[in-house]
């Protein structure tokens, strides 16, 4: 694609898009990667097993190629790219409020977790694994709404 | 108690009860979770048999219980004037809006950061039986405290 010639707002349009599926990828790499392990510790071998294996992998390939176009945006956008700053209000304002979400849905998680095994599966108690969820859903929540202002018939 | 602060609160213009809330607010959520950090920080210490330090320990978690119950009277008699700062968390006047939502933002990088480098921790045998049970407890006051902190900074008295 050729980038040279769009104007700051396109190209931060195209980041901030580009920027979230990265998100919503590590998102889903995580969450699939617990849901596998979860899996495996119950049954040895399922077709849920494979189809959450491929689902991971799938989603590595999308973190590796969106890196990829994002840090070729990343250049014409530095301070987006760096401090999260865009020169576009509306992308600033839609950037900013989707932080706010991720902030807001990963102190709920955070604080559901604290009540430990009265609220939480014992197996998803573990360090490792309250990590990632955490972790997918901060993402997650970060990317998903950004997708969605985002969408292309919504202009 | 309550009536003073609503009678303090009647006379001021949106932007000043915004002001008062964000505040508040920021210091609500860092002494929220400074008494969560003093009650993990008491678990991991409860071994340690030291009666001066368990009452040092209870003296400031109680001090920390009745600010918290303190700032959240304050903070709630604010939001019937701030209803939609309150709720939705947008503030009318810009440039809180624009603190607030900069605050959210380095809360969520900073929760980032800690939980992957949590996650290089987790396979450290030492720590694993205390971090299981606080995860996400250090998450959630990692949050708190760096959405907190720079709001407290940025609203102090002498940067207006």
């Amino acid at each position: 694609m050729n980038i040279t010639n769009l104007t700051t707002p396109q190209i931060e349009h195209l980041y901030l898009r580009k920027n979230a599926f990265v998100m919503v990828f590590i998102g889903l790499f995580f969450l699939t990667q617990l849901i596998y392990d979860l899996v495996s510790t119950a049954q040895s071998s399922t077709d849920l097993k494979i189809g959450f294996g491929l689902v991971s992998v799938f989603s590595l390939i999308g973190i590796l190629v969106y890196s990829i176009t994002v840090s070729k945006l990343a250049r014409k956008v530095r301070k987006a790219y760096w401090y999260g700053n865009f020169d576009d209000e509306y992308f600033n304002f839609l950037n900013h409020k989707a932080y706010k979400y991720g902030f807001n849905s990963t102190g709920l998680v955070a604080f559901i977790f604290y009540f430990g095994p009265e609220l939480v599966p014992e197996s998803l108690l573990t360090t490792d694994n309250s990590l990632r969820v955490v972790i997918s859903i901060m993402f997650l929540s970060y990317g998903l709404p950004l997708l969605f202002w985002l969408r292309e018939n919504n202009e | 108690m309550n009536k003073d602060t609503n009678m303090e609160t009647k006379e001021l213009t949106t932007p000043q009860a915004e002001h008062l809330f964000l505040k508040r607010n920021a210091l609500l959520v860092v002494i929220l979770s400074l008494f969560y950090v003093f009650m993990a920080v008491y678990e991991l210490l409860s071994s340690v048999d030291n009666l001066a330090l368990r009452v040092g320990f209870w003296i400031v978690s109680l001090f920390i219980i009745v600010d918290l119950i303190w700032i959240l009277i304050r903070v709630s008699s604010l939001a019937s004037k701030v209803k939609s700062a309150f709720w939705f968390g947008n503030y009318e006047d810009e440039f809180f809006n624009h603190l607030n939502h900069k605050a959210y933002k380095y809360s969520f990088n900073m929760a980032i950061i800690a939980s992957f480098l949590l996650m290089m921790l987790s396979d450290n045998s030492f720590t694993t039986p205390w971090l299981d049970e606080n995860t996400a407890l250090i998450i959630f006051s990692t949050l708190c405290l760096s959405y907190g902190v720079p709001l407290l900074f940025w609203l102090r008295k002498g940067n207006e």
